[in-house]
Parts: C-alpha cells; sequence; structure tokens
C-alpha cells in the first residue's frame, strides 16, 4: 500500500505540535540518528487486511525534551519511564491515525519501545514502504512504515 | 462533579487532566486508573459522575469496560479519547452506549464541545 507522504507529515506534525508544542518539520534531505549515541525507537504492529509496523526513531534528547513537555517537568527530572511512557503514547498516536488510512477492521497493537546504539529493526518479510524525516527543536525524527509482503 | 480517567499512559492521563484545565473543567474532582479493570474498581469505590477513557488498553480495553459498565447499569458519561476513530469504531463506540469518541491528539475544544453540556450544567 501507498502512503501519502502529505497524510503521513500532516499526522505526525500535528501530534507533536497539538501534544507536545514543540516546533516540528519535515525535510527532505535525508535525515539521520547520531551516530554512536544512544536512541530510541517506539514501534506499533498492525494487523488485519494490510499487516505491517508504524516506528518512530528519535535521539535519546529528543524523546528527554518531549518527555519533558508531556509530563510538564524539567529535561533533568524525567525518568527513564517516563520517556519510554511518551514515545510509545507517541508512536500510538501516529499508527493510529495511520489505521485511519487502511482498510476498515486493521488493529493496532500495544506500543513496545527500545532503546540502543546504532541497532537496525527489521521485520521478518517486511519492507519500508514511506519514510520521512523530521527536524524538531534542531533534532533528528525519523517516522517509518513497514508492510509485511 | 467527578471526573474519572483511565489510560495505560501516564503521560496521556496528563495531558488529559491538562486538557480538561485548559477547557475550564479544571474545579472539578479527577481520579486516575491505568486500564479498564483499574477503572471498573474506581467505580464501584467512587461513584464517578463522567469516564473519560481509552480505547486500547492492557488487561481489560476500552471496549470491554463500558460493556461491564453498562452492564452494571452505570448512568453517567462515558466517551472515549483514542487514537483511532473510524466510522467502524465510532459506530461501535455509539452502539455501545458511549456518548463521544474525541480523537487524539486534541484540544481543549474539542473537550469543551463534547463535555461542556454535562461539566458547565
Amino acid at each position: 500500500m501507498h502512503f501519502n507522504e502529505e497524510d503521513v507529515n500532516r499526522i505526525v506534525t500535528d501530534i507533536w505540535t497539538t501534544i507536545l508544542d514543540l516546533e516540528i518539520e519535515q525535510v527532505q534531505d535525508v535525515v539521520a540518528l547520531p551516530p554512536g549515541q544512544r536512541s530510541m525507537v517506539g514501534c506499533i504492529q498492525i494487523a488485519g487486511e494490510w499487516q505491517g509496523a508504524v516506528t518512530l526513531f528519535c535521539p535519546d534528547s529528543l524523546v528527554r525534551k518531549s518527555a519533558a513537555s508531556m509530563f510538564g517537568m524539567s529535561e533533568d527530572e524525567v525518568s527513564e519511564e517516563e520517556m519510554q511512557d511518551t514515545l510509545g503514547e507517541l508512536t500510538n498516536m501516529t499508527a493510529g491515525n495511520i489505521n485511519t488510512l487502511l482498510p476498515q477492521g486493521c488493529t493496532i497493537s500495544l506500543p513496545s519501545v527500545a532503546e540502543g546504539i546504532d541497532y537496525k529493526i527489521t521485520i521478518p518479510g517486511g519492507r519500508i514502504t514511506t519514510q520521512l524525516g523530521f527536524m524538531c527543536e534542531g533534532e533528528p525524527m525519523i517516522a517509518a512504515i513497514m508492510e509485511r509482503v | 462533579m467527578k471526573i474519572l480517567v483511565v489510560d495505560d499512559s501516564k503521560a496521556m492521563r496528563m495531558i488529559v487532566l491538562r486538557t480538561l484545565r485548559q477547557a475550564g473543567f479544571g474545579d472539578h474532582e479527577t481520579k486516575e486508573a491505568a486500564d479498564g479493570k483499574e477503572g471498573l474498581d474506581l467505580v464501584h469505590q467512587w461513584a464517578p459522575d463522567v469516564i473519560i477513557s481509552d480505547w486500547n488498553m492492557p488487561n481489560m480495553n476500552g471496549l470491554e469496560f463500558l460493556q461491564a459498565l453498562k452492564g452494571e447499569g452505570f448512568a453517567g458519561l462515558f466517551g472515549f479519547v483514542t487514537t483511532e476513530g473510524s466510522p467502524k469504531m465510532r459506530d461501535t463506540a455509539m452502539e455501545e452506549g458511549a456518548s463521544f469518541l474525541i480523537t487524539k491528539p486534541f484540544t481543549a475544544q474539542s473537550f469543551q464541545t463534547e463535555l461542556g453540556p454535562t461539566l458547565n450544567g
């Protein structure tokens, strides 16, 4: 299934500006997470007539900034658990909204969040169909949709 | 009035509570629950007038929570705040007795529109 980039961009920017009150903008240049630094990924699986996953990749520092905004506290006060909760919920909102673009009846999983340095996420039999790069408060964020074929 | 906010994300519960304040409903009493099962226990103990619930939750999801409440004769206002707002989900929610379905991300205006008639009265 082909996803319209404008739809995905609108979904992502609406969520980040409305919920987090952070400036975020899609960029056409290739966006990459800083190598050798800790980053986090949120993932939601979608099952039904269309099967795949929605993932958000963020540097650790951007998740911390987002969690601080969500919880209304300073970045120093944010816990690891609150960072995972924040990225999980951001991914949940993104996947839920993307699900409305899919055939009726597809269901989304609960979010999972992983973290590490220079890792790669794969879905067996899956391929990335849509990938958008964003810059948020000077930091990169990647939204990717993987389809299981 | 007593408002119960049910969501497995602590971050989202905080945002719902913040949005309630922004919508002008900050003077109502609130409590939180992390899933439908916890929510049902709180309903028995606390008897809220209004329930704002997520749909996609572990242990007992929002729809199961609503069905359990209706089975017990809950007569308060129940609405979903969820990431999915497909026509099918909206129809299902209304058929089961929900009063509204607000999709995330939401604004204070969404809350004012759906909850105003009850909470302002």
